[in-house]
């Protein structure tokens, strides 16, 4: 029982299907093959990255749909490849896209919207306004609190009725890949790995709590991912008021 | 109104075309693509030549044109209503209608057919169907039952005395989902025939993907159906619409042909104790006559009135799970009135 694969963990079973996608689940022995694609890896030869398809590209598809004007995306391709890569295998195992898209032209200002996940293996992150956001109403304090966490300056107005929430220098990207891109990944960890890809595998609060926790872990466990040179061109002109 | 061939081959084809508008006192050309004209050198077919038509004389002539062929969204011919001026389009036996013509088509229509094997009919007897539909008053639109075999009456093909006539009429039996006919073959021209007419009263129904059983009957031989209706082309009984036919397999629908047998004077008795008439809607009394012809106008109306199942529904496939990740609706609230200047200012 000990090597069955069926009960690999899920890191050991990510990597190995990431990058034999396509062998019998009853080739090879583990123990050895584990120990040569450790030693593949020390020496640098074996990459934890998802191999080519026939085409060249690799099977997960950024797709980044221009934002409106007035808002941007605040993370790039590359923000979220880095990402991925530091969080290993395991995020990225039936990953499928992550689509940088705009928000639905009737969604209302006062209910942002930051992300989505599809199953199977569809994240969509939501372009947001320029900062500072201006929101009508009071913000509930789970989401306040989440917002200073990740180090806005929110600021409540209560003669207008408004809550103004700044975002400096780099904290909304670091909001957006490390809190929301986060989430929707432990969204797609938890379905996918109970391998009923289409069917809702647990209850919503369960699936939300999974997700949470999930961030929580990794944040704790992540290195501070570095901004890319010329990165932060912003769509559009001025400032937005919600 | 205006029947016109696209690319017809088959002279014969051709010349039953020809007489099948005169049926309906319309005017048959053929756009010749294929040779039709070069192709006249059978001696069974009488001298004459097909009119042409190009293109452009098609387009000046009406201005609705019906493309009658199973294209992509071609809607039934039955209930459709064509009006009194138009151009009825058929295509090539094989090939059907190129698309020249078929991008000239104002509207698109076709005969539903039943048979998973035989999806079409012959082209002559295509057209008399779609003049006979576009020509009359427009019907009801094919009936939806849960089980249409137990409304389909029994058929009995009566006297043929052409193997081309009888082996078309017994494709269109098949195409409207008939399993299974009777026929009196009098004149031998299926049963214990010549190898050439055999092969090609076969080849003229399709043999080869044909699945209808056909049942030797021996002439004069009695029956005894609860009722038996006869389908002429003489005005004797009900118009053919207004008969019901429906009536499941305790009935029988004799085909005669009349060109060999007098629908007058015959002795219908040996069929059916009650004996009903039901005649084709036609305008002139006096055409050449052709048994698919007249058979194949009865059988798409018998197959009309007798339906066909609903379109299976495909359950809905469960929606995929979707989690989104958002602010939440903000707590609302009340507005205040502020000034000009006040806005100004801030």
């Amino acid at each position: 029982m000990s090597r069955s694969k069926h009960t690999d963990p899920k890191a050991i079973r990510a990597l190995r299907r990431t990058r034999w996608p396509f062998d019998k689940r009853c080739v090879g022995d583990l123990t050895l093959r584990r120990k040569i694609d450790l030693q593949l890896e020390v020496a640098g030869i074996l990459s934890t990255h998802r191999p080519p398809n026939k085409n060249g590209q690799s099977r997960l598809r950024i797709i980044i749909q221009p934002p409106r004007r007035g808002f941007h995306h605040p993370v790039g391709k590359r923000d979220l490849l880095e990402l991925l890569d530091s969080l290993g295998p395991i995020a990225r195992y039936g990953l499928r896209s992550i689509e940088l898209a705009r928000a639905s032209v009737d969604a209302s200002i006062s209910a942002l919207m930051f992300g989505r996940y599809c199953a199977p293996g569809r994240i969509i992150l939501y372009e947001q306004p320029l900062p500072p956001w201006r929101l009508h109403g009071r913000l509930p304090s789970a989401s306040l609190r989440r917002f200073e966490h990740a180090g806005a300056i929110v600021k409540t107005l209560p003669a207008l009725g408004a809550t103004l929430i700044d975002w400096p220098d780099d904290t909304l990207r670091q909001f957006v890949l490390e809190d929301i891109f986060l989430h929707e990944l432990g969204h797609h960890v938890l379905q996918h790995y109970k391998g009923k890809r289409l069917v809702r595998i647990a209850r919503t609060h369960d699936h939300e709590a999974f997700a949470n926790r999930f961030v929580e872990k990794h944040q704790s466990s992540m290195k501070p991912v570095p901004r890319p040179i010329g990165h932060g061109e912003e769509h559009g002109e001025g400032t937005v008021l919600p | 109104m205006l029947l016109v061939g696209d690319g017809i081959e088959n002279p014969a084809n051709a010349l039953t075309m020809t007489h099948a508008a005169a049926m309906f006192g319309a005017t048959c050309r053929f756009r010749d693509t294929k040779g039709l004209n070069l192709n006249l050198e059978n001696p069974t077919l009488p001298e004459q030549s097909f009119h042409p038509i190009t293109r452009p004389e098609l387009q000046a002539l009406h201005s609705r044109i019906i493309a009658f062929d199973n294209l992509p969204g071609a809607r039934d011919v039955y209930g459709f209503r064509a009006g009194p001026d138009f151009t009825v389009l058929l295509g090539n036996e094989r090939r059907g209608l190129s698309h020249a013509l078929a991008s000239l088509a104002t509207d698109r229509v076709q005969i539903p057919m039943l048979s998973r094997r035989i999806n079409c009919l012959n082209v002559a007897a295509a057209s008399a169907v779609a003049l006979n539909y576009l020509c009359n008053p427009p019907v009801g639109p094919m009936a939806t039952r849960k089980d249409p075999r137990s409304r389909r009456p029994e058929l009995l093909l009566l006297g043929a005395c052409d193997h081309f006539e009888l082996g078309s009429t017994i494709r269109s039996a098949a195409a409207f989902g008939w399993e299974r006919a009777f026929i009196e073959d009098s004149h031998r021209v299926w049963f214990n025939c010549d190898r050439g007419i055999r092969a090609e009263g076969r080849a003229a129904a399709r043999r080869a993907r044909n699945e209808i059983l056909l049942v030797p009957c021996p002439p004069a031989s009695t029956y005894n159906y609860p009722q038996a209706i006869v389908v002429t082309r003489q005005e004797i009984g009900m118009p053919l619409q207004r008969t019901n036919f429906a009536a499941g397999p305790n009935h029988l629908v004799v085909i005669p042909d009349e060109s060999q047998i007098d629908v007058t004077t015959y002795d219908w008795s040996r069929f059916s104790p009650s004996v009903k008439f039901a005649h084709l809607s036609l305008p002139k009394t006096d055409f050449p006559y052709h048994y698919r012809l007249v058979a194949t106008i009865a059988l798409a109306e018998i197959s009309r009135q007798v339906g066909r199942p609903p379109a299976a529904k495909r359950p809905a496939a469960p929606r995929p799970p979707i989690y989104d990740y958002d602010l939440g609706r903000i707590a609302n609230v009340a507005g205040e009135l502020v000034a000009l200047e006040d806005l100004v200012g801030y």
